[in-house]
């Protein structure tokens, strides 16, 4: 059964993030560096009033790329973060994994037009970062 | 219960918790030896009406205790109306009742009230600051455009509403203290009656407003504070008659503000901690220190209670977390006071705002001592501390407390100085950028475990400025090592002493004045400057406010002119007030400048000053 992902890229890579976490999708703004708190926290950023942690979703799943521009606001579990990405490609459905992939913050993976799209695993990703 | 209505089951428990409530109070006073006239009756009618709610609804195990509470009740009638033996029995039986079958759906409230979760109020909150912002950017722009006077007026009643609601909200999230004391009672007697103690509970100050986050947190550290003087501070009521005590033990829950904190206190007339004990004090030693050690206990014995000592590590933190501070004083044979100094609203907060390394960092104002300008400075082990009125107060840079790379501070940066308790460091920062009130917001779960910070705020340019925990600065900053800096070239220079009773206003005439070379003294009123004067005979001059409380400034003036050595210290009178009246009272009274606050510049400052003494 398709599902709704927004799709992202990071350092010539693709990711899906299903949308039941996605919260909306923006711009990142001036992040404030938090001193003490490590990669992949970039820091945190004032989303309409609301302090939120932003992670480097490149150095999460372990892909350098170029300087985060925006960012998926996402939610699971009471826990919420901006994941920074370096573009948001776009919203739409897609068939859902069909493989297996190795990192741990994913669900699993597909293959699409020829592109290996990993679906990003949002609640134990989130969890994970979670002290 | 099916078919039945879940709103008339909610009620119905409503109810029946109510009378629960009343059953435990008469319960307590029979006990007490203050039982009301129609103690039997009233528990009777409790009871009565309570068989009847929960039949009605369906909750059988409620309703059978409640009849067999009427039914002991009723022989205790026949047998002539002792109800002192009934009354452990009872109160188990009540607490059956209370507790019910199965823990409590969320009950639909009656209409004059309405539940709110905590969250939905924060949420207005940073929508309500969001909507302030908004405001200022709409004024900013429309001064841009040379608006109109009416688009003004509109503007500024906007600009009351928004503040009329932020407070609103505010307030949305305050509750007494007693909101959380009416369970405590109880708890007092059966923990009292375990240890085979008497003791009295006395509330005051239970209407104190707290923030409901703060309030949440405080419950369980009381308990604990509670239990610790009933197992080991309060004596048996024997041993209190043979000390010429009254046989019942007095616990007194004090609450109350004071400034922007509240302090509850926790105090018992017990045996108070040993003297051995106030011996090891002292030294930079607080009791506090040594009670709350970690794994310290003055109980030489395992109790089923947690020891005097035992634990109070745990409830420090746990009052630290929520942004505040633990004193402990004890007198041995009579007893100890337990103070637990919290913010008043962690959503409200006054902060000193500065700069380093290019962010923003706020400090609670009533952690902040004073700001002073870091000149030189001694070294020992590697640590460098500064000399402020004869203590050696450890200096640490900012960046160091906090982990973060920065650029090396300037020449003379502004240190805050950070107290809590008796220990105090100096923390020097690149620019303070003044005192305002922030919205304090939480980082997050996901930071939420990050020490250091009580949170964030929203700036008025939309920025973040992280919240600075001042416990974890204090202790961090006197370990934080850093390279001893190659003293300034010292020079004599000339000494001012700034009075004004706004921090503000103090700090910001420090800055420019320390900028240019000189060496700054404040005093909050007039009284506090007299004394630095006559104490002091290195002060060159005075810079003074009108307007303070205790001595104004022309009091003062009056003063210094009085001092046969010091009566031509050059004083010049800062004010807000213009008028001819004032400038020629100045004058009569002898002040050599007359300074206005509106038309306060730097330089205006600093040319007047430079008249009056060598920088």
């Amino acid at each position: 059964m398709d599902t709704t992902y927004v799709r992202v890229g990071v350092g010539g890579e693709q990711y899906a993030v299903p949308v039941e976490y996605v919260h909306e999708v923006a711009h990142i703004g001036t992040v404030t560096p938090v001193p003490g708190v490590g990669r992949p926290f970039l820091g945190v950023c004032n989303l309409r009033g609301e302090v939120l942690p932003i992670v480097d979703f490149g150095a999460l799943v372990g892909v350098p790329g170029a300087t985060p521009e925006q960012m998926v606001v996402t939610q699971a579990g009471g826990l919420r973060a901006g994941l920074a990405v370096e573009h948001v490609l776009g919203v739409g459905e897609l068939p859902g994994p069909d493989r297996a992939a190795e990192a741990s913050q994913l669900q699993g993976a597909m293959l699409i037009d020829g592109t290996l799209i990993g679906v990003v695993d949002v609640p134990g990703v989130l969890a994970g970062l979670a002290p | 219960v099916t078919g039945l209505d879940p709103q008339i089951v909610a009620l119905s428990r409503e109810e029946i918790r109510d009378a629960v409530e009343r059953m435990e109070q008469v319960l307590l006073a029979i006990e007490s030896g203050a039982a009301p006239a129609d103690a039997l009756d009233a528990l009777f009618r409790d009871a009565h009406s309570i068989k009847g709610t929960a039949g009605m609804v369906g909750l059988d195990a409620e309703a059978a205790a409640a009849r067999a509470v009427e039914q002991r009740l009723e022989e205790c009638r026949g047998a002539g109306g002792d109800l002192r033996p009934l009354v452990a029995p009872l109160l188990t039986a009540v607490d059956v009742i209370r507790r019910g079958p199965a823990p409590d759906p969320a009950p639909a409230v009656p209409a004059r009230a309405i539940r709110i979760g905590a969250e939905k109020v924060d949420r207005m909150l940073d929508a309500v600051g969001e909507t302030v912002l908004h405001h200022r950017r709409i004024e900013h722009e429309l001064v841009k455009s040379g608006g109109a006077v009416e688009a003004d007026e509109e503007l500024s009643t906007g600009e009351r509403l928004l503040s009329e609601l932020q407070e609103a909200v505010l307030e949305m999230r305050t509750l007494p203290l007693d909101s959380i004391t009416a369970a405590y009672p109880r708890a007092v007697r059966d923990l009292a009656l375990t240890e085979g103690k008497e003791v009295e509970l006395v509330i005051t100050g239970g209407e104190t407003q707290l923030d409901r986050v703060i309030l949440e947190g405080v419950s369980e550290p009381i308990i604990h504070l509670a239990r610790n003087a009933i197992a080991h501070g309060i004596e048996r009521p024997e041993e209190r008659t043979l000390l010429g005590k009254p046989p019942a033990g007095r616990l007194e829950l004090r609450a109350e503000q004071r400034g922007s904190m509240v302090a509850i206190e926790l105090a018992d007339d017990g045996r108070g901690v040993s003297a051995a004990l106030l011996a090891q004090t002292g030294n930079g030693r607080s009791l506090t220190d040594l009670l709350a050690a970690p794994g310290f206990s003055t109980a030489g014995e395992v109790s089923e209670l947690a020891g005097r000592g035992v634990g109070l590590d745990a409830v420090k933190a746990h009052v630290e977390r929520l942004g505040g501070s633990l004193e402990v004083s004890s007198q041995t044979g009579a007893g100890t006071v337990v103070t637990m100094l919290l913010p008043l609203t962690l959503a409200l907060l006054r902060a000193l705002l500065c700069e380093r390394g290019g962010e923003r960092f706020c400090l609670p104002l009533a952690a902040v001592r004073e700001v002073v300008a870091v000149g030189e400075t001694t070294s020992l082990g590697g640590r460098r501390a500064l000399a402020l009125r004869g203590d050696a107060v450890p200096v640490a840079d900012l960046a160091d407390v906090l982990g973060m790379a920065a650029p090396p501070l300037g020449d003379l940066p502004p240190a805050l100085i950070v107290g809590t308790g008796e220990h105090s460091v100096a923390v020097s920062c690149d620019v303070v950028l003044g005192d305002r009130e922030i919205v304090l917001k939480g980082l997050g779960p996901l930071l939420a475990g990050v020490p250091g910070y009580l949170g964030a705020t929203i700036l008025d340019d939309g920025g973040i400025a992280l919240v600075l925990d001042h416990n974890h600065i204090v202790r961090t900053a006197a370990t934080a090592v850093a390279p001893a800096r190659s003293a300034p070239s010292t020079t004599v220079a000339s000494k001012i002493l700034v009075v004004d009773d706004q921090f503000t206003v103090r700090e910001m005439q420090r800055s420019i004045l320390e900028t240019a070379g000189y060496v700054v003294e404040t005093a909050r009123d007039g009284r506090e400057a007299l004394g630095l004067v006559t104490a002091d005979a290195g002060i060159d001059m005075v810079l003074t406010d009108v307007q303070m409380p205790e001595m104004d400034g022309f009091a003062l003036l009056r003063a210094i002119r009085a001092l046969p050595e010091r009566a031509s210290l050059p004083v010049a009178i800062v004010t807000s007030v213009d008028g001819e009246e004032q400038r020629r009272r100045g004058i009569d009274e002898g002040a050599d400048a007359y300074i206005l606050k509106q038309q306060f510049e730097q330089q205006t400052l600093l040319d007047i000053v430079g008249r009056l003494v060598r920088p």
